[in-house]
């Protein structure tokens, strides 16, 4: 019996030092601010949870389909709608649910496009499992931070300090990019009326973001942005089909050819697969229209609270002169070095004639 | 207009109810699903279950994990096992009727029908060898051999071309399949008795610890012990567990953290310097031993919960001094396989007994029966080889070994005489050192043909490193490119020295778990607290890291 009580006790012992390490060691590896350089996971998209409350009308969640396609700068310009991209690359259905949990406890808005790529993209049990415990027990997301540890945060008021997110992104989560790299198109978007099913634990997913949507009144959209190497007609069927299941709106991009005329030559900047700035602008340009139009927004643009969507317009437009300039800079040195090569090859092709 | 007969949203059928082959990550036991869900969830239950039931709860529960992993694959598993329990009642019929017959039989006539009966028995095996390794052939082997086929055809200018098959593998057929016929040829030589249990002979195929990545067992081994599992006792739990998180450490600590590395460095070899291959050899290298050994602990510490002892299949292959040797330490249950049923058979066959004599008069007492021998040890390798993968890369990896142990075998008396005329004791220190890093050098280079995406890869990178063998700077060598920071460094060779230490005791014949089990039990616990840890703070986990598939399971 003493034997026994022994055993339990040890056992009990064992488990709540395992769980009281993890949570010792959750306050220490944490990042206490939302910065790249606090060491936060995917803080671009994070980052909608420094913007002051409130003050965001349209958030899109997706992977990088939508942080290359979608720059809420623009709308903000054109129409004075404020948007944030809260996507990350291969960004998996269950984790948009975590990010879009975290941007609606912040903020109200009215309107959720997530995108629809994900909607594909196949994850495991253990994927899920793996995401519930770093939410839970944020050393396992963030355990590489121990290398960051230094002795004096081992101190009280280091180890219980309040976590202060006040980083904001002024990209408001785009991710520029001015390269070009045309797409093939032979064979995009062909017309078929096949499917190709959409998983059901991703389609459970999909659910529970309408379902949250709807409880914090917010109107979920599916938008599929325009993508050669993603997007066909078997997936437009489907997402169309489950879209109308489930009562959403779908924007699929990749068919409207006239609204949003893509040039596959300038317009991505990897053979098809991302839009880049070029392409961004058209699908922005649609995008802030369809807000625009839905008659549900006030243009913020005079509003003295919304100054600092200025000020990062100001800085994104020096981002951008400097991308440009870097761009104009490696084509140059690019086409040099093209010209030498073929002046080297014409030399050469001219020698071996003569000695002919 | 859409098409209505398929349903937009991929359901689940009646038949793939328990998300039929849907958790197919269980196969690695580092997997989240099977540490957190399956592995607790199955012993828990166990626990509840009465202990007269417990076996027969054991056996669906290494059928429910194997639906699982596999899906409607489990077919095959369920065929194999009523095949080869049909196959050994057969057999044992067989003899039984030989023993009447001869018993009845005149002395002339004893030998006759003997004969008759052994030949009956033959085709019997042969079947059940057909069906067996037959299944395994077509479904692991038929692509490479008409892809191979058709590139011959091509090369000889014929325009015929066979459609080259694919198939699905299911998980595990290259154990199960072995340990089936192990069974069968054990029955048919009579060394086992068949079981007219379908059920013990069903968990001895399927336990689910086991059926990934072996070890590849015998009936004898663990048959009987797995039938007669017990409750879970603590004892069992504690060395259990701490076996089983110590196969988690060498899995996740070790083998994991050098996957960016080597994935990097083998696919992008031609980019780096010559030095990098050899870097990229020696990762691979003890990453398949961490990912493959790191499994086994965490099999042998699983089935030590349930009270059952498994075969050991690695005793600290990197001490070796012969690459012989080193195959007696590795995979010991692959190895033991060959010899038993492919080495022995072929070398006690009557051709090559009359080879052996023959040879013997010719060439000597040394040279003779190695003659017979070397055409047995080809034929093991040819099979190692290829049970590996089917690749030339494989068939080259079997080949290399073969004769690295032929030459082995046949310089052996010519070393001992040197040594004996330079009077060097093959027991000292430095001697045995020499062997045991010229063994591991052996065994790096294997690994790397091995690892090679082709077979001009694996050259390559051999020329590459002994062309340009310059070492990439520490500042090119971490950071990015290599995915692998200056603290993982560190947590690695943390790892790595305390793998070293216990391998380094145990080879001194210091039994570590047994002398920690004899050890205070808070002791115990601590240690068990400190290994967890271990894994938690230097694992590589979590958004940064991907982890290595179960590389054995894919064989």
């Amino acid at each position: 019996m003493k034997t026994v009580v022994k055993n339990i006790l040890c056992s009990l012992l064992f488990a709540s030092l395992i769980i009281g390490s993890l949570v010792f060691g959750s306050t220490l590896v944490e990042p206490k601010g939302n910065s790249k350089e606090d060491g936060m996971k995917d803080y671009s998209a994070v980052g909608i949870i420094s913007e002051p409350a409130n003050t965001i009308d349209a958030v899109f969640i997706g992977d990088s389909e939508s942080y290359r396609g979608i720059m809420p700068l623009k709308i903000w310009q054109e129409h004075g709608i404020t948007g944030y991209v809260c996507s990350t690359p291969s960004q998996r259905l269950y984790y948009s649910l975590e990010l879009l949990e975290k941007a609606m406890s912040h903020q109200k808005p009215k309107y959720v496009f997530i995108e629809t790529n994900s909607f594909f993209r196949e994850f495991t049990v253990s994927d899920v499992l793996v995401n519930k415990a770093e939410r839970l027990v944020p050393f396992f997301r963030y355990h590489t931070r121990l290398k960051y540890v230094r002795f004096d945060h081992f101190k009280w008021n280091s180890l219980f300090s309040s976590s202060h997110y006040s980083y904001t992104v002024d990209d408001k989560g785009y991710r520029l990019s001015v390269k070009s790299k045309p797409a093939k198109v032979k064979g995009y978007m062909s017309y078929t009326d096949e499917i190709q099913p959409i998983p059901e634990k991703n389609a459970n997913y999909i659910k529970r973001v309408s379902d949250f949507c709807s409880s914090k009144g917010a109107k979920l959209v599916f938008l599929s942005m325009p993508s050669t190497k993603n997007y066909n007609y078997k997936k437009h069927n489907s997402i169309a089909r489950f879209a109308k299941d489930i009562g959403v709106e779908y924007i699929d991009m990749n068919v409207l050819k006239e609204e949003i005329p893509i040039n596959w030559e300038t317009d991505t900047y990897d053979k098809g697969d991302h839009m880049n700035y070029y392409g961004a602008l058209k699908t922005t340009a649609y995008l802030g229209n369809y807000l625009a139009s839905s008659g549900e927004f006030t243009d913020k643009r005079s509003n003295p609270d919304y100054k600092g969507w200025f000020d990062s317009v100001e800085k994104f437009n020096l981002e951008l002169a400097d991308a440009l300039k870097k761009h104009e800079k490696r084509t140059e040195k690019k086409s040099k070095k093209n010209k030498n090569k073929a002046e080297s090859t014409t030399a050469a092709e001219l020698t071996a004639a003569s000695a002919k | 207009m859409f098409n209505m007969r398929r349903p937009v949203v991929k359901t689940m059928k009646f038949t793939d109810f328990l998300l039929a082959g849907s958790l197919g990550e269980m196969t690695s036991f580092s997997s989240a699903a099977y540490l957190v869900i399956f592995f607790p969830a199955s012993l828990i239950l166990y626990s509840i279950v009465p202990q007269k039931a417990k076996k027969y709860f054991l056996l669906i529960e290494s059928f429910v994990f194997y639906w699982l992993i596999s899906g409607n694959l489990i077919i095959y598993l369920i065929l194999s096992i009523l095949s080869i329990h049909y196959f050994a009642l057969w057999l044992d019929r067989i003899n039984t009727q030989k023993v009447a017959a001869v018993k009845a039989a005149d002395r002339e006539n004893r030998k006759e029908i003997k004969k008759q009966y052994v030949a009956k028995s033959r085709r019997v095996l042969a079947l059940a060898a057909v069906l067996h390794i037959g299944v395994l052939l077509v479904l692991k082997y038929s692509p490479f051999f008409t892809g191979n086929i058709n590139s011959l055809f091509e090369f000889f200018g014929f325009s015929f071309r066979f459609d080259v098959p694919s198939y699905l593998q299911p998980i595990g057929i290259s154990f199960f399949s072995l340990q089936a016929f192990s069974y069968v040829f054990d029955v048919y030589r009579g060394t086992t008795k068949a079981d007219d249990n379908i059920f013990r002979l069903g968990l001895f195929m399927s336990f689910f610890p086991q059926i990934v990545e072996g070890p590849i067992c015998r009936y004898e081994q663990t048959a009987m012990k797995l039938w007669n599992v017990e409750k879970i006792r603590y004892e069992n739990l504690v060395l259990g567990l701490e076996r089983f998180a110590y196969g988690l450490l060498k899995k996740i600590v070790i083998a994991d953290r050098l996957n960016a590395p080597v994935k990097e460095m083998f696919n992008n070899y031609n980019e780096y310097p010559g030095g990098t291959v050899v870097i990229a050899a020696v990762f691979y290298t003890i990453q398949l031993y961490a990912d493959f050994s790191g499994a086994m602990d965490a099999v042998m510490g699983a089935a030590q919960i349930f009270g059952v002892e498994m075969p050991e299949n690695f005793r600290r292959p990197f001490f070796s001094k012969t690459i012989s040797e080193f195959w007696q330490r590795w995979h010991i249950t692959l190895g033991a396989w060959f010899r038993d049923y492919i080495f022995y058979p072929v070398t006690m066959s009557k051709p090559m007994k009359k080879l052996t004599s023959s040879a013997r008069k010719k060439l000597g007492n040394h040279f003779g029966p190695l003659l017979a021998g070397s055409i047995a040890l080809f034929c093991v390798w040819l099979c190692n080889g290829l049970w590996h993968g089917a690749g030339w890369t494989y068939i080259f990896f079997g080949m290399y070994h073969f004769v690295l142990i032929l030459i082995g075998s046949m310089v052996a008396p010519l070393v001992s005489a040197v040594n004996k005329k330079l009077h060097i004791n093959p027991e000292w220190f430095g001697y045995r050192l020499i062997q045991i890093i010229r063994t591991f050098v052996f065994v790096v280079i294997g690994e790397l043909f091995f690892r090679a995406e082709t077979l001009s890869d694996g050259f390559g990178m051999i020329k590459k490193a002994v062309t340009d063998f310059t070492f990439p700077t520490i500042g090119d060598f971490l950071g990015s490119t290599f995915k692998i920071s200056h603290g993982g460094i560190v947590s690695l060779g943390v790892a790595l020295a305390l793998v070293f230490v216990i391998s380094l005791l145990n080879e001194k014949g210091v039994n570590v778990r047994e002398s920690l089990r004899k050890r205070n039990v808070v002791l115990r616990w601590i240690l068990l607290y400190l290994m967890v840890m271990f894994i938690f703070v230097f694992g590589a986990y979590g958004p940064d890291y991907i982890p290595v598939d179960p590389i054995y399971a894919n064989f």
